[in-house]
């Protein structure tokens, strides 16, 4: 699994705008960001880079290219 | 016997305050990062965990008082209060540290978004009790300047570490890194006993004015 978990969230919800291929959803209920499909995770790292307090862990596994819309 | 004692009672209160939270930080197994992240984080739950001791450094243990004297204690507790307060002060800054390492957000960016991110319960119970250890901090550094009477001072000191206490549990096991069901139990079971204590000596005892 390329994204592995998320401590100590403060719900402002950076991840999930980052995320390109939409891995990480908000919970309703906590308020707080959770991995829906760990299964899409490109390993772009984009989510724990704009994350503001380093809450997201990532496998160390190989990255693969970010998915980015053309035209 | 009278000496053992009381290294028997603060060895108790080191073990309860530091090796505890120690034992559950290290059987936590929560995802490891870099050795200064993990490094800061132990400090600042040290530093939370010492300052929940406070509750059993002070004229509310009546049995260590006895045994150490009240102007020892007082060392005790000044200490913790001034040195750990000055720490979780500066752990939002932490938080940012490893903003400064990768080519992500702006650690600036990082801090402004951390401390305005008002949808979180978590932030403003953080901020509320941010406030309250500053106030603390400062009214007990400046408690001569502020010409109150010994019961006013007690009273304005205890209250407002209620609403700290209350605030800071609150925030750190709602938002922690590291807050799992046994820190959870430990913070509850310490705050629970603390607060038990301060409502007995204000409520239900009196004291000198």
């Amino acid at each position: 699994m390329p994204i592995k978990s998320i401590n100590g969230c403060i719900g402002c919800e950076e991840c999930i705008k980052s995320c390109p291929t939409d891995v990480i959803r908000l919970n309703p209920s906590s308020k707080k960001a959770e991995i829906l499909f760990p299964e899409d995770c490109q390993i772009c790292h984009l989510c724990r880079m704009y994350c503001p307090v380093d809450a997201i862990t990532i496998t160390p596994d190989k990255s693969i290219p970010v998915i980015v819309s053309w035209g | 016997m009278k000496v053992q004692n009381y290294i028997f009672k603060l060895s108790a209160l080191i073990i309860a305050f530091i090796g505890v939270p120690l034992l559950l930080y290290f059987s936590g197994n929560f995802p490891k990062r870099t050795n200064l992240m993990e490094t800061l984080s132990i400090v600042t739950l040290l530093g939370f965990s010492l300052l929940l001791s406070q509750f059993f450094t002070s004229r509310l243990n009546y049995k260590l008082m006895k045994q150490i004297r009240m102007v020892n204690v007082l060392v005790i507790h000044k200490f913790i209060g001034y040195v750990f307060i000055s720490l979780i002060l500066l752990h939002p800054f932490f938080i940012i540290i490893p903003k400064f390492l990768d080519d992500g957000v702006a650690p600036s960016d990082a801090f402004v978004k951390l401390i305005t991110t008002f949808s979180s319960t978590g932030v403003i119970l953080g901020l509320v009790a941010y406030a309250c250890m500053l106030i603390l901090m400062v009214t007990a550094y400046f408690r001569f300047k502020l010409h109150l009477s010994y019961r006013t001072w007690r009273s304005l000191h205890g209250y407002l570490t209620l609403l700290f206490v209350i605030t800071a549990t609150w925030h750190v096991i709602n938002m922690g890194r590291h807050s799992n069901t046994s820190f959870t139990l430990f913070y509850l079971l310490v705050v629970a006993i603390g607060i038990y204590y301060v409502l007995r000596k204000y409520l239900f005892k009196t004291s000198k004015k």
